[in-house]
């Protein structure tokens, strides 16, 4: 029994050493395949090494402490300095046709070649469109405005030195519309602000690719034929798009499966090449990625960063401590720690493009109330935004169209400072207890009920759990006790699924909030989220009326006349605004701690590049 | 007792046929549909890609793909959403060594620390030193280990700067090990007690037994009856609850990796079930079973190597 038991013994204590062992030592015979032993430089603090005069991470170059500007009078080749980021979200894929999130998009375009994209412009006070790897701004070849050709920049290479021409961009072109591949970026490129010809048709399989819209003339030229008629704007901001960044046939194809229905292109530097104004040159899959100045690249004198480090960081606090050790360049502040540094000089304020709202199932069987326009204006007046500003912070809202977006590029106007934007908005952000009191009366009296309880859902975590309590006990107040609010606090991907299966199941929420990030540059483009034919609606709002002004601001004919799409616009949020068809409450802002070893080059905060971190200088 | 294994063996198998046809059928039965993301995509991309994965088709016939995959392919899918097209065993075999080498690691370090301190309550039983270690015990075990996590970070990683904050996943050598301390530390603290209170129970029982009364009285010295007779005599019952300490440990790791930025296994079951991203939440669950199920294998035939009367179940 004694032998049996040292038998045992030896054999488990074997059996765990060998656990142990696999797991510690198994990726060193395969490098390639584990996460300790990724080819990765080492980016510890640049902060020390540059202090110390020692060569940098990513740069590869000495510094001279005693230099009184380290960056030189223009950016050099392999640039200086290395921006240090910490992130919450993760990458996922570095590919354009189907990346998920528009963090993803960032690191995309930081790292890919696209036909136009927005820069800083000459004196770094807003955005400027122009072409990337388009030589020049598109080209008008028939009358209508339907013809476009675009001729491509000589000389752009990929990071292994192969020419990126026309052809990288037809066969992009032609991989996202790819029937097989059923890309998930591929209506992103055949209809958003122009619709290309027959291009969805060939991607239901309707068409051969010779009938699509989408011609190679030569080497450096493409056709695009449109179906509506469009100015060369459009089709700049709808080629800006990250879908439409150019991958590499060669490592396309290297991931391509045997039935060409998948690619693992830009899943792992395996089956990634980069071309844009930064080279990944490390890449530890939802941990780090480290990019490095593309030397190479069109616009370099534009970069003075050597590059960037990004690591992910799903702690808030974690962040913190990071930025407080000097570990990393900038943070973005959650409510809590913004009331910490609230008067600090490096906090940096950035519109998030998004107006925070609620809004209503107004089919939902078990609420019938929902559906009656008084109640939902109660709502509406009896919702107080001053104080929820003041309590998170944001800027007060009783408007959709978010205060920087700009409805006239040429002269710069904001819809927001034009009278008819300034119309829809109300007194006192709308806050009207008096007004509320009356006219939930008026919709207990049309509905022949005496009470209302009805039920918010709201994502688990700050600002919309501090706004939906305030909101829970200010509406009672203004309301009186025929009012009850109940709160159901859930995941914000949970209380999305919920929300979008209305169509399905009727019943499946009351009251929730919303937020649409929109083009800023394109107000009217931003209400496609109310249009009948949206994919992912939040609300049930389905109205005729308000396709045809979308269809008219976005592809009428006369759409280019001078006031017209300003018009159009003011109709369609005060359409959704007048019946409270949904309940604008705030406008998003996001806050930031900047290092001060960052200097930004941007003057102020601005339309697309925002403070262009990619375009700032490390001063150490 | 190659029976007795073989049974063993099949019926894990059969357990996590079931355990993954359940997970298939809860995951696939959540609300929300996969591609419906609040994004910009057509309705007919919606559509298209919900053909091509058969999304769209009944949960039984899902069912039969899924299964034939497995079984005539061995193919387990792709994720949907985490890392697009990525197969979900390539993904998990990037996460699973890290997680692996900070949960084995921990344990390992903290068998040591937890016997010595059991056998020292044990040997000073109703003294200042086994006071003090039921205290520690009682500490360890109630406080959870992202509470510690959080607690080291702050004051070994922030306020002294004697380790780094986050591990560092492109570091090397000594400053890669210096940067798993933490996270290893933390995970350490539940396994120390859970031993340390085992062993001190254990051996204070056999102490007390007649067997080491004997073993006094043939002249053997006190170090020498209970190293020779007290602590032999209550380390094979330890083996039992050593084992099942793993499958606990990589639970616990779960949110002590989101703290230190660990990038394993911690973490990705929890995206992956909010992003809806399906067959790499179906892979993960069948991770952590077949960890659960193998970790109930060893015990079920170390009882069996060690008690007959087990494998022989009630024959005779």
């Amino acid at each position: 029994m004694r032998k049996t038991r040292k038998t045992m013994l030896i054999l488990l204590s074997a059996a765990m050493m060998a656990g142990a062992v696999s797991g510690c030592s198994g990726s060193s015979s395969k490098p390639e395949e584990s996460i300790e032993f990724t080819e990765a430089p080492s980016t510890e603090a640049p902060t020390t090494q540059a202090a110390g005069g020692e060569t940098t991470a990513a740069g590869g170059e000495t510094q001279a402490p005693e230099a009184a500007d380290p960056n030189g009078d223009k950016p050099t080749d392999e640039g200086y300095g290395i921006l240090r980021e910490a992130s919450v979200n993760k990458i996922g894929s570095l590919n354009p046709l189907t990346y998920i999130n528009s963090y993803s998009s960032t690191q995309i375009k930081r790292s890919s070649m696209i036909l136009y994209t927005y820069f800083p412009n000459e004196d770094y006070t807003f955005c400027d469109l122009s072409g990337e790897l388009a030589a020049e701004d598109p080209i008008q070849v028939d009358d209508e405005g339907k013809v476009w050709q675009i001729k491509i920049r000589d000389g752009v290479v990929w990071e292994n030195g192969d020419d990126l021409d026309a052809n990288d961009v037809y066969y992009t072109w032609r991989m996202i519309l790819d029937p097989k591949l059923a890309n998930l970026r591929a209506s992103n490129f055949a209809k958003d602000v122009i619709e290309i010809e027959n291009a969805m048709n060939y991607f239901e399989g309707k068409c051969d690719w010779e009938e699509v819209g989408l011609k190679l003339i030569d080497d450096n030229t493409l056709e695009i034929h449109t179906v509506s008629n469009h100015d060369a704007r459009e089709i700049m901001t709808h080629l800006a798009h990250p879908a439409n960044c150019i991958v590499n046939e060669e490592y396309y194809e290297k991931g391509m499966n045997a039935d060409r229905t998948e690619t693992l292109y830009g899943t792992s530097l395996e089956y990634w090449i980069s071309s844009g104004p930064f080279l990944v040159e490390s890449w530890t899959n939802d941990a780090e990625i480290t990019f490095k100045k593309n030397p190479n690249y069109v616009f370099k004198d534009k970069i003075w960063l050597a590059g960037i480090n990004i690591k992910v960081v799903e702690d808030s606090s974690t962040q913190m401590q990071l930025f407080d050790n000097g570990e990393i360049d900038y943070v973005k502040l959650n409510a809590e720690t913004f009331l910490q540094y609230e008067e600090d000089p490096r906090v940096l304020f950035s519109p998030a493009n998004s107006v925070r709202h609620i809004t209503f199932n107004t089919i939902n069987p078990n609420q019938p109330i929902l559906a009656n326009e008084k109640f939902r204006q109660a709502l509406f007046y009896a919702t107080d935004r001053e104080t929820i500003s003041k309590m998170i912070k944001e800027d007060p809202a009783d408007y959709i169209v978010p205060t920087t977006h700009i409805i006239d590029l040429e002269k710069g106007i904001r819809f927001r400072d034009t009278e008819e934007g300034k119309a829809n908005t109300h007194e006192n952000y709308g806050y009207d207890p008096e007004k509320a009191k009356q006219l939930f009366e008026e919709a207990l009296a049309e509905e022949g009920i005496d009470k209302v309880t009805t039920t918010m859902i709201y994502n688990d975590a700050a600002p919309q759990t501090v706004v939906s309590e305030f909101l829970q006990q200010s509406w009672q107040q203004a309301l009186g006790d025929k009012f009850e609010l109940k709160l159901q606090a859930m995941p914000s991907s949970q209380r999305g699924d919920l929300m979008r299966s209305w169509a399905t199941k009727p019943d499946c929420y009351e009251i929730s909030w919303g937020g649409w990030v929109s083009t800023d540059l394109m107000p009217w483009n931003a209400f496609k989220y109310w249009t009948t034919y949206y994919s992912a609606k939040n609300e049930p709002y389905l109205s005729e009326e308000f396709d045809e002004v979308f269809d008219a601001a976005n592809f009428g004919e006369d759409r280019f006349e001078d006031g017209v799409r300003l018009k159009e616009v003011a109709q369609m949020e005060q359409m959704l605004i007048e019946p409270a068809i949904i309940l604008p409450v705030t406008e998003s802002l996001d806050k930031y701690l900047k290092a001060d070893r960052v200097e930004l080059t941007m003057k102020n905060w601005a339309n697309r590049v925002e403070w262009g971190w990619d375009y700032s200088k490390i001063t150490e | 007792m190659f029976r007795y294994i073989l049974d063993r063996i099949i019926a894990m198998f059969i357990t996590l046929f079931i355990i993954v046809s359940i997970a298939f059928m809860v995951v696939r039965l959540m609300p929300g549909s996969v591609y419906e993301m609040g994004g910009d995509l057509s309705q007919t991309v919606i559509d298209a890609l919900n053909a091509k994965y058969h999304f769209d088709e009944p949960i039984i016939k899902q069912y039969g793909y899924f299964l034939e995959n497995i079984f005539l392919h061995w193919d387990w899918g792709t994720s949907a959403k985490m890392r697009p097209n990525v197969p979900v065993f390539d993904i998990l075999r990037d996460r699973i060594p890290i997680t692996l080498q900070i949960n084995l690691i921990s344990l390992f370090a903290a068998l040591p620390v937890g016997m010595a301190a059991g056998i020292l309550a044990a040997i000073r039983k109703n003294t200042i030193v086994d006071h003090l270690v039921s205290l520690m015990v009682v500490l360890f075990i109630s406080i959870p280990s992202f509470v510690f996590a959080a607690g080291l970070q702050y004051f070994l990683g922030f306020k002294s700067g004697a380790f780094p904050i986050i591990y560092n996943v492109s570091a090397k050598g000594v400053l890669r090990w210096k940067s798993m301390f933490m996270p290893i530390l933390a995970l350490s603290f539940d396994p120390i007690a859970r031993v340390a209170r085992y062993l001190r129970a254990e051996l204070a029982e056999t102490m007390n037994s007649e067997f080491m009364l004997l073993a006094k009285t043939k002249g053997l010295t006190y170090a020498q009856s209970t190293i020779r007779h007290g602590l032999r005599n209550s380390m094979v019952p330890l083996m039992n609850i050593i084992i099942p300490m793993f499958a606990n440990v990589l639970g616990g790791s779960l949110v002590v990796e989101s703290i230190f930025s660990v990038p394993g296994m911690g973490g990705l079951m929890v995206d992956s079930i909010n992003a809806s991203d399906h067959m790499l939440t179906v892979a993960i669950l069948m991770f952590y079973s077949l960890i659960s199920l193998i970790t109930v294998l060893i015990v079920d035939i170390s009882y069996g190597i060690v008690d007959p009367r087990v494998r022989m179940g009630g024959e005779k």
